[in-house]
């Protein structure tokens, strides 16, 4: 499991490296799906497959085909990335973000068991006492290798009763956490975080029509589809002998006054 | 499981995603370049999510799937800000016919 793990990271940190290296706009999408994919598949190695498949379903088939798509229609003309970022740039970004690693790769390593209670009095007293605490309260991670273990009780198979009638004792109900996550999901979704999933549907509602509003065709102006049909018929005919007849010195503003 | 993955090798390797998207952010011309490094951004965040949510127990008053419920409205959310990043950069390469932010400089000093 580890050394799958190993070679998932390899993999996903080389095509991430090369998204942000790539001159070419078209490899850095490709190398994009790819880092989309290693995500997927270090969700399944958590144990989060329903994550995977929307994953792949969301972000490979949509935002990378739209980024695509953005490609295709912003192509410069001279070819791609004609204006390279300026040393100093690139040297201040690397920097950056080399010393936001080594930030991120301290905490992760250093990262002290302290309970959050240490100077209160219960705490100074149950280390000299020696007796445990009332309430253990939540540690730091834990730093050895340990899934929150799900065992699988033997009542388990003869239970016949489905996943969500079932009373959730705390195994089952991890278990079924893991097992059923569609079910699980869709059950959460509309009670606990139901407030949050029509403030997410109001949202891609905003952003579709945002979206389509602003990639319309500056200054497409449909004429209304109703008043003007009698109109127009009369009207170039009219401006037809109107500008056969006259013989305007200043054609220019009789024609802007007609398109006004 | 003697053979199990430590959970530090998953926030290292979601770290590491999160620092090579910033580069990215920091160091590319092209619009839609930055879009995708901030990309990868979310999704080393969403890892960190997800690792969490599968390793450390859930605080008492929160249910058991909430950080994945959190990682799947982080990807609702980033599909959105795509979708309209596109329509904007469209709108500036109709304007300056490049896709290029040092162009993207009107409202600078």
């Amino acid at each position: 499991m580890r050394l799958i793990f190993l070679i998932f990271s390899a993999m996903g940190l080389a095509l991430a490296m090369g998204v942000v290296l790539s001159k070419n706009l078209v490899r850095a999408a490709l190398c994009l799906v790819g880092f989309f994919f290693i995500v997927a598949c270090q969700f399944v190695l958590l144990e989060a497959e329903f994550m995977a498949a929307m994953q792949v379903l969301v972000y490979i088939g949509a935002v990378a085909i739209l980024l695509l798509f953005g490609i295709m229609l912003t192509r410069n003309i001279l070819g791609d990335e004609t204006t390279g970022a300026s040393a100093i740039t690139k040297a201040f970004g690397g920097l950056l973000s080399l010393g936001l690693l080594l930030v991120l790769f301290a905490g992760i390593t250093n990262q002290k068991i302290r309970d959050p209670r240490e100077g209160s009095i219960e705490y100074d007293y149950a280390k000299a006492t020696g007796k445990p605490l009332a309430d253990p309260g939540r540690t730091a991670w834990p730093d050895t290798a340990s899934r929150l273990p799900v065992e699988k009780i033997a009542s388990d198979d003869d239970d016949e009763t489905p996943v969500a009638k079932k009373k959730l004792t705390s195994n089952q109900a991890r278990k079924a956490a893991i097992d059923n996550m569609g079910l699980m999901v869709g059950t959460e979704m509309m009670t606990r975080f139901v407030i949050a999933f029509e403030v997410a549907g109001l949202l891609l509602t905003v952003a579709l029509v945002g979206a389509v509003v602003l990639a319309r065709h500056a200054g497409a102006e449909e004429p209304p589809p109703g008043k003007n049909r009698g109109k127009t018929a009369a009207g170039s005919v009219a401006s037809l002998n109107g500008a056969s007849s006259s013989s305007d010195p200043i054609p220019s503003e009789h024609a802007g006054g007609a398109a006004l | 499981m003697t053979n199990d993955i430590p959970l530090t090798w998953f926030l290292y390797f979601a770290a590491a995603a999160f620092s090579i998207g910033l580069l990215g952010v920091l160091v590319r011309r092209n619009a839609i370049a930055v879009l995708m490094a901030i990309e990868i951004m979310l999704n080393a965040a969403n890892i960190n999510l997800i690792a969490f949510w599968r390793y450390v127990p859930p605080p008492p008053g929160e249910g058991l799937n909430s950080g994945v419920l959190l990682a799947l409205f982080v990807i609702t959310i980033a599909a959105a800000e795509v979708a309209v990043g596109i329509g904007l950069i469209l709108v500036c390469y109709r304007r300056w016919k490049a896709a290029d932010v040092d162009q993207y400089d009107t409202l600078a000093g």
